[in-house]
């Protein structure tokens, strides 16, 4: 009894981990070890440049220049927008409402010119279309330029099974272009 | 317990005090109310050489889910099913709390994480009109029964995992006798959140799936427990007679699954293979005069293939499953080996909607028949 006490109020700590903030400080650790090992930055100046918001994202924009050598890199972090609670029912596109919407938080690093270096699944809450989180499926990202998104075509075609998950991706990387 | 149920209470309620879906700042939750529905309207004919079967018309299943997020960690999710339009169940009814990213507190009625399609039964997510056999015999699908526990992602391994405790099935009811039966399995012993029984410890049940590979998955699942029996309750601890026949009333079981997932362009396919061994049989059988099998077992391959794909919907289908199912693969009550060959097509005029048909074929060890379905589903 004693230990299942116990076990519940560190359960409850845990989930205290995070009240407000933003994506950047929700996500440092996480953000800083992937700059590290996948971009050699160990330190790192940052700056937020611009908060980016569309009808099934919104991200924070950062710009990082490295400490020790001339490198800067582009940094969004957020939230996207993906299936209906309770599950997803292949819908091409999601809809515009944010409130009650499953949800994954996300990175993408981009160099300059804005060509993905980095991108990466932070958090994924619905129980469905987990699938993009896979190392295999965002790596088909990389090499892009953001810019090459459209709404008409998919640039990266959609996993079986997560087709609404992937497509936000999709959408997201679409907003950014236009609007950053 | 009450105690328990109080801190936890209000440990959650303290958190949800501090929580806001903050895509911008002090923005008030609002529309966080959802309505969806899944629903399936079948027609079956059997048909078996030298006899007349009438077919079977059916508002199969309409099943509403309610969910509502109270913040960006909290939601709680409930499936109201209405069954061949005159039985109302509770598919699912639980709490999600996210406590750490990608970790996250289930609790409720909780859908058993075993194979693929008892979680995933929707009528658009699987190709035959009826659920596969394995998914009914052997998976006594929709199987859900009330727990608590962990679900979640290594996002960096790729894996899910799910980990539940559970009540397990009821082997034995005052009133009805032992609900084992190697006709049907576990099917009758499910308790489905109705009331349910917990005569000891609770079933632990899990899943771990890997999902690296693109579009790939295979999963691992698992079931452990002994079942309950009303004949535990109000027992006296030295009624030694009276512990003996209820000690004779339960089993104790051990499920093991495989599910694997494939596909490659327009092609692929899905398998599954469940295995249970239950301990205690002869005791159970002699007692309660049933023919519940030792060992159960089934699996079935699935190959498809996406005739028209048009803007990532798979628009016509055709696909063919081989079963094979044994509910008493060990003891003298051989309920028998069973095949059922499946062949079908599927068209979705639109996401959401799916028009079934498939012809079956049972070779069952003492008779043959085939059987005609089709079927229309939806899922909003």
């Amino acid at each position: 009894m004693k230990g299942v006490i116990s076990l519940l109020i560190i359960f409850s700590c845990l989930s205290f981990s995070y009240v407000g903030g933003s994506y950047y400080d929700k996500y440092e650790s996480k953000i800083a070890k992937v700059l590290k090992k996948k971009m050699k930055i160990k330190a790192y100046g940052l700056e937020q440049t611009a908060t980016i918001e569309g009808p099934s994202s919104f991200l924070e924009s950062y710009l990082i220049t490295d400490n020790n050598s001339d490198t800067e890199l582009l940094l969004y972090c957020g939230t996207i927008i993906t299936c209906d609670l309770g599950g997803c029912t292949a819908s091409k596109y999601v809809k515009s409402e944010h409130e009650g919407k499953e949800y994954f938080d996300i990175m993408i690093i981009t160099d300059i010119e804005k060509q993905i270096k980095q991108i990466k699944v932070l958090n994924y809450f619905s129980d469905y279309g987990y699938e993009i989180a896979s190392k295999a499926y965002l790596k088909r990202y990389y090499k892009h330029n953001i810019c090459d998104f459209s709404l008409e075509a998919q640039t990266v075609d959609a996993i079986s099974g997560a087709t609404i998950s992937s497509n936000a991706i999709n959408d997201a990387l679409v907003m950014i272009c236009e609007k950053n | 317990m009450k105690f328990l149920v109080y801190i936890f209470m209000f440990l959650f309620s303290a958190q949800l005090m501090g929580q806001r879906i903050d895509f911008e700042n002090d923005k008030p939750i609002s529309n966080n109310l959802f309505i969806k529905l899944y629903g399936n309207i079948d027609y079956n004919q059997k048909i078996e050489s030298g006899v007349r079967h009438n077919g079977k018309l059916d508002v199969h299943r309409i099943v509403t889910l309610f969910g509502y997020q109270f913040s960006k960690k909290t939601q709680f999710v409930t499936e109201v099913e209405y069954e061949h339009a005159n039985e109302v169940f509770i598919e699912q009814a639980f709490a999600k709390h996210q406590l750490a990213s990608n970790h996250f507190l289930k609790a409720g009625l909780l859908l058993i994480p075993m194979g693929y399609i008892n979680e995933n039964h929707e009528p658009t997510a699987f190709y035959s009109v009826e659920r596969p056999l394995i998914d009914r015999l052997v998976v006594p699908s929709t199987w859900r029964e009330i727990g608590i526990g962990m679900t979640g992602i290594f996002i960096e391994q790729s894996l899910r995992y799910k980990l539940f405790l559970v009540n397990g099935f009821k082997s034995y009811d005052d009133t009805k006798g032992g609900l084992l039966s190697g006709s049907n399995g576990f099917r009758s012993a499910r308790q489905k959140g109705i009331q349910s029984t917990m005569s000891g410890l609770p079933n632990l049940s899990g899943q771990l799936e890997y999902f690296g590979w693109l579009n790939t998955k295979i999963g691992f699942s698992f079931y452990h427990g002994t079942t309950s029996s009303d004949l535990y309750d109000g027992l006296l601890t030295d009624d030694v007679e009276g512990l003996a026949a209820a000690d004779s009333s339960v089993v104790t079981m051990t499920m093991l699954g495989l599910h694997a997932q494939y596909r490659s362009g327009n092609a692929g396919f899905n398998t599954q293979f469940i295995y249970n061994h239950s301990s205690n049989v002869e005791n159970y059988n002699a007692f309660t005069d049933k023919t519940f099998g030792e060992s159960i077992y089934g699996f079935y391959v699935e190959p498809f293939y996406a005739l028209i794909t048009r803007d990532g919907l798979d628009h016509f289908s055709v696909f063919g499953r081989y079963s094979n199912y044994d509910l008493d693969a060990s003891s003298e009550f051989n309920a028998g080996n069973t095949n059922v060959y499946t062949l079908g097509l599927n068209w979705k005029p639109t996401a959401g909607m799916v028009f079934k048909t498939d012809y079956q074929i049972f070779d069952e060890p003492n008779s043959d028949y085939s059987q005609f379905n089709f079927n229309v589903g939806v899922w909003f």
